[in-house]
């Protein structure tokens, strides 16, 4: 009798949990009544796979600001999917050892670049606003860039060079700090930056393609 | 602009008429043919003919009777990897006559990068290659190394199966700009990403300019997990690496 | 017309559709590997000792036509069992990477070199397959087609002598490099000989002279005749496998007299069939790393369908499919055939 499971699409595989027996660990996206839902799934039978799937699943709760649904599943509690942020949340979480409790991150990052804080604020609506400690260029362009690599993360739209918002309207702050350290070095976000900025200007004809 | 009848070598005329289509390609190509001497010229043939031991010859001639090193390594030996690079991405020639071609290009530079070693003359660029952790799989990555070196780069070859941390002890090392990696596998492609990660958190990754590439890897999955550049095939690696240093030295 | 056939077994419908007979809809067939993690998992057998051990190899398999409806069961997943009992150097690595032979270390330099082992099909690991074979057999009996592996002699010039010095052979000496293929052949006749007496309905013969790495014309030179003679001398349907575009010499691979050919998705489905046309029956050709792996059931769909349409007649992943591939993706193929067959009818 086939033991395969009709849970929806997987998002994304750990395909050897280290912290506990190689198992593999899907992430899965189903339809609930409310919007995206997601499961968190292994195929082992190993004892204590349920215990596994539990921790890796509540922890998704506290560091990436899902909230249960029925039957085992999360959603955040807006109904929308966030496809990348949700992913990097659940990757994170496996690299978590079992005896290292999961803890939301603080709003804020250290961007060893700029040697500078960058605090972002919540505002309603799902709009973070970043902003550099420090007032130098580096620190303003970092700041940006910083904002760029959560639009990246995170799915989010750029309002301008230091405002993101998110297209649900719904506030993620639980997600994007979960996503901020990774923010810091997205440099495809940091090419975005230059391509933008370099539009318009007039280029010499020995930088021109 | 020079002609076609400007080059010496009837085998140079011969390979530019029948295997280049494209009119910059051919305008380059007869440019440069045309400005570099016979000598030269009969190097780059002998390499594109894939004659090792007349390449052999030839570059110790010409290095014996007072030609300086980089003009034989320019105007022979990559010239002439050059027209090897145009008939393989073009599907002339396949990948025995490109390793032909590169051990002629090998048995040259023997003779060749002693001497640019000594004097201390800049490379165009300075790369680490290897294949990810836990994939065995080369010969991509060898076709890539052999074109890098055939335009003038310095290329380090970890080999396969490599660690992010032999990645970043070799950069070190080496102090190299440039890091490709290669993987056949689509087991082994996440090991890219994991190596990109290692050299954010060393705290290197803003030095260097990582290519990646092999059969599973495409433009988004390298974008996906922070790569500069994806190279389809070793031509596009070349060109590549070639942007890359430009954007290096842009700083 | 396929509705007017009766309802046909797996292992029936497998057999037709290699010799090109009518069949009751088309085959979901599994010429390589289709084990994943997510597999390995669900049934406790996972690499690599799930390519060492007979047990877990079948159960493995298995997963192929109880879990995802595949027609087939085809217990060999990767391509260097032969290579280990020749004597390679293998790299057997873990659960979510595949066994890899050390080619950067060969066990060969010349054609005096070659020695194929008395106990070819005898060693641990050859034999492996062929007791997983009758282990399915008994399992399963004829209701599904269970296909076995046997490697070609060019694919075991690259393992055994590296890639780089048997390419570089192939150019600087052709009568040695056909020496040396005539000298490995035995072990490809051999261990498919085995795997047919084991009881295997069909067999895949990996031979990678790959569009990617060789001419059209080094197909025609150096295995076209090599093929001929395998399919004279191995008593069951082969399954030619070789990666990359070969548009180019699909017209020599339908001379070959082997059953069908396993292409890769470089290649379009209607083009192909129409060079090779009623020779040889075609086997193919989802992608794997940008459609099975990446993407979802739709664009999975898509490709089945796209074979569907021009003819192809068996259905299936273009190669070893990646083994972090979605069970639903893998799903999607024969629920593709059974709904488009439904739909024609």
């Amino acid at each position: 009798m086939a033991q395969t499971l009709d849970i929806g699409r997987r998002i994304e595989l750990v395909s050897m949990d280290r912290h506990f027996h190689d198992i593999s660990l899907g992430l899965y996206r189903l339809d609930g009544n409310d919007g995206a839902e997601f499961l968190v799934h292994s195929y082992s039978g190993l004892a204590g796979v349920p215990g596994r799937v539990a921790f890796v699943t509540e922890a998704m709760k506290t560091m990436g600001g899902l909230v249960a649904a029925e039957n085992g599943r999360l959603r955040f509690p807006c109904g929308s999917e966030h496809n990348r942020g949700v992913r990097r949340v659940f990757l994170d979480i496996c690299k978590l050892a079992p005896d290292e409790p999961p803890a939301a991150r603080e709003l804020n990052v250290f961007d060893p670049k700029a040697d500078s804080t960058v605090t972002v604020t919540a505002y309603a609506g799902g709009r973070y606003t970043f902003a550099a400690d420090k007032d130098t260029d580096k620190s303003a362009t970092r700041t940006g860039a910083i904002a760029n690599g959560i639009v990246k993360l995170a799915e989010t739209t750029l309002e301008d060079d230091t405002t993101v918002s998110f297209d649900c309207g719904h506030s993620h702050d639980v997600l994007v700090a979960q996503l901020l350290p990774r923010a810091i070095n997205v440099r495809a976000a940091v090419r975005e930056q230059e391509a933008a900025a370099s539009r318009g200007v007039l280029a010499a004809p020995s930088q021109q393609e | 602009m020079a002609e076609i009848g400007d080059i010496a070598n009837a085998f140079i005329r011969s390979e530019i008429e029948e295997f280049l289509e494209r009119p910059k390609e051919i305008e380059h190509m007869v440019n440069m043919f045309a400005a570099s001497s016979e000598r030269m010229q009969n190097i780059a043939a002998a390499l594109i003919d894939g004659d090792n031991g007349a390449c052999d010859e030839l570059t110790k001639g010409a290095l014996d009777d007072g030609v300086t090193a980089l003009e034989v390594m320019d105007d022979g030996l990559i010239a002439g990897m050059g027209i090897v690079g145009i008939k393989f991405r073009e599907n002339f020639i396949f990948v025995p006559e490109v390793l032909a071609c590169a051990r002629a290009m090998k048995a040259g530079m023997a003779y060749i990068e002693p001497i640019l070693s000594a004097s201390g003359v800049e490379p165009i660029g300075v790369a680490v290659m290897g294949t990810v952790k836990g994939d065995l799989h080369d010969i991509g990555k060898n076709l890539c190394i052999m074109m890098l070196r055939g335009s003038g780069f310095v290329v380090h070859d970890l080999g396969v199966d490599v660690s992010p941390d032999d990645f970043i002890e070799a950069i070190e090392e080496h102090k190299a700009p440039l890091l490709g990696m290669s993987a056949l596998l689509t087991t082994t492609m996440p090991n890219m990403g994991l190596t990109i990660e290692a050299f954010i958190d060393e705290g290197l990754r803003d030095d260097l300019r990582i290519m990646v590439g092999g059969a599973p890897v495409t433009q988004e999955f390298a974008d996906d997990m922070g790569a500069d550049g994806y190279g389809k095939d070793a031509m596009a690696c070349v060109e590549l690496a070639r942007s890359l240093m430009a954007d290096i030295r842009a700083g | 017309m396929a509705d007017a056939i009766k309802a046909m077994t797996s292992r029936e419908r497998v057999l037709a559709a290699l010799n090109r007979e009518p069949v009751d809809r088309t085959p979901v067939c599994n010429p390589t590997s289709v084990a994943t993690v997510e597999l390995m998992d669900l049934v406790d057998a996972p690499f690599p000792q799930a390519n060492r051990e007979p047990e877990l190899m079948a159960r493995l398999a298995a997963t192929g036509y109880t879990e995802l409806g595949f027609d087939t069961i085809m217990p060999v997943f990767s391509i260097i069992q032969e290579s280990s009992a020749i004597g390679c150097k293998i790299q057997w690595e873990q659960k979510d990477n595949w066994p890899t032979v050390k080619m950067r270390e060969p066990i060969w330099e010349t054609a005096d070199d070659i020695k194929i082992p008395a106990d070819l099909c005898t060693h641990p690991d050859t034999k492996c397959v062929t007791e997983a074979i009758k282990i399915l057999r008994k399992e399963y009996g004829d209701e599904v087609a269970i296909i076995g592996k046997t490697m070609g002699p060019w694919s075991m010039g690259y393992h055994c002598f590296g890639v780089e010095p048997f390419l570089l052979l192939s150019l600087d000496d052709p009568g040695k490099t056909k020496l040396c293929l005539d000298r490995m052949k035995e072990a490809t006749v051999d261990f498919g000989i085995a795997q047919a007496e084991a009881g295997a309905d069909a067999i895949t013969l990996p031979d990678h002279a790959t569009g990617d790495l060789v001419s059209g014309e080094y197909y025609e030179r150096y295995l076209r005749d090599l093929h001929i003679e395998f399919a004279e001398r191995i008593p069951i349907p082969i399954i030619l496998h070789i990666c990359g575009r070969t548009v180019d010499r699909m017209e020599y691979i339908a001379q070959t007299g082997m059953h069908a050919f396993h292409y890769d998705s470089k290649n379009k489905p209607a083009e192909s069939m129409a060079i090779v046309g009623d020779r040889i029956s075609l086997v193919g050709n989802i992608n794997n790393p940008e459609t099975l792996f990446s993407k979802g059931p739709e664009e999975v769909s898509a490709e089945v369908r796209e074979n569907l349409e021009a003819g192809v007649q068996l259905v299936g992943p273009e190669c070893a499919i990646p083994l972090q591939t979605a069970v639903e993706n893998l799903k999607a193929i024969p629920q593709t055939v059974r709904d488009w067959h439904k739909n024609i009818a």
